[in-house]
């Protein structure tokens, strides 16, 4: 359980942080690297698990992430405790984040770099395939 | 971020008793204060699990000169503010940002 504020500040940062994975590349198809990763539960509360996760928007890069079985195993591992994966990608760079986390809660996970990591094979790869 | 660290020492326990007052004020163990930033203690982490990187100084990067907002996502907030920005070594992911919802 989280400890509220009493008095919360109007305005100014709140107590909630976000990592961001960084793959620092400049294309022309950056825009195609954007997609979002929503698991599929069953169950309620305590019984509530990962059966599956959901890769949506662009369809090709979708398709290559869902074909990745281990990409797969690793991100039904985490999935009930980050709730989603973002890939948003910029101008000059791509950012992969999950949800924003409160502050007691902030701790830097091995495996969800090493899921930012595998993603960021797969956008290089495609990358240096085109280029 | 305070780390406090306690520097034990031989002299410190042993071999004490017989010196003087001003003596024993010396013996008190010196306590150092480490100050981390959010992003330099990320770092920490991370090397921690035997990953190589380096935790570079706030507003150094041009990543974070520019003010993250996605205009693609629904529900991202307007403003957030930057909390540090880590180089990752020898891996595909290039960099780590931490931010703070504002």
């Amino acid at each position: 359980m989280h400890k509220i504020d009493p008095i919360p500040l109007p305005y100014g940062p709140l107590q909630y942080y976000q990592i961001h994975y960084i793959v620092d590349i400049r294309s022309n198809d950056n825009d195609k690297f954007l997609a979002r990763c929503r698991p599929v539960t069953k169950g309620h509360f305590r019984s509530k698990r990962i059966v599956d996760v959901k890769w949506t928007g662009d369809e090709n890069f979708a398709r290559i992430l869902r074909s990745d079985t281990d990409l797969t195993d690793m991100l039904k591992e985490v999935m009930i405790k980050v709730g989603e994966i973002t890939i948003d990608p910029q101008d000059d760079h791509i950012r992969i984040y999950s949800r924003w986390v409160h502050e007691e809660n902030l701790a830097f996970d091995p495996l969800m770099l090493e899921i930012a990591d595998r993603i960021a094979l797969y956008i290089k790869k495609i990358v240096h395939k085109s280029g | 971020m305070r780390f406090v660290e306690h520097n034990s020492t031989q002299s410190a326990h042993g071999g004490s008793n017989k010196r003087g007052e001003h003596d024993h004020e010396e013996d008190v163990d010196p306590i150092l204060i480490k100050k981390l930033s959010a992003h330099e203690k990320m770092a920490e982490e991370i090397k921690k699990n035997q990953i190589d990187c380096e935790a570079l100084e706030l507003g150094s990067h041009r990543l974070e000169r520019k003010q993250y907002f996605s205009e693609t996502f629904s529900m991202s907030p307007k403003f957030v503010t930057n909390k540090g920005l880590v180089k990752i070594k020898g891996q595909n992911i290039d960099f780590v940002q931490l931010l703070q919802r504002n």
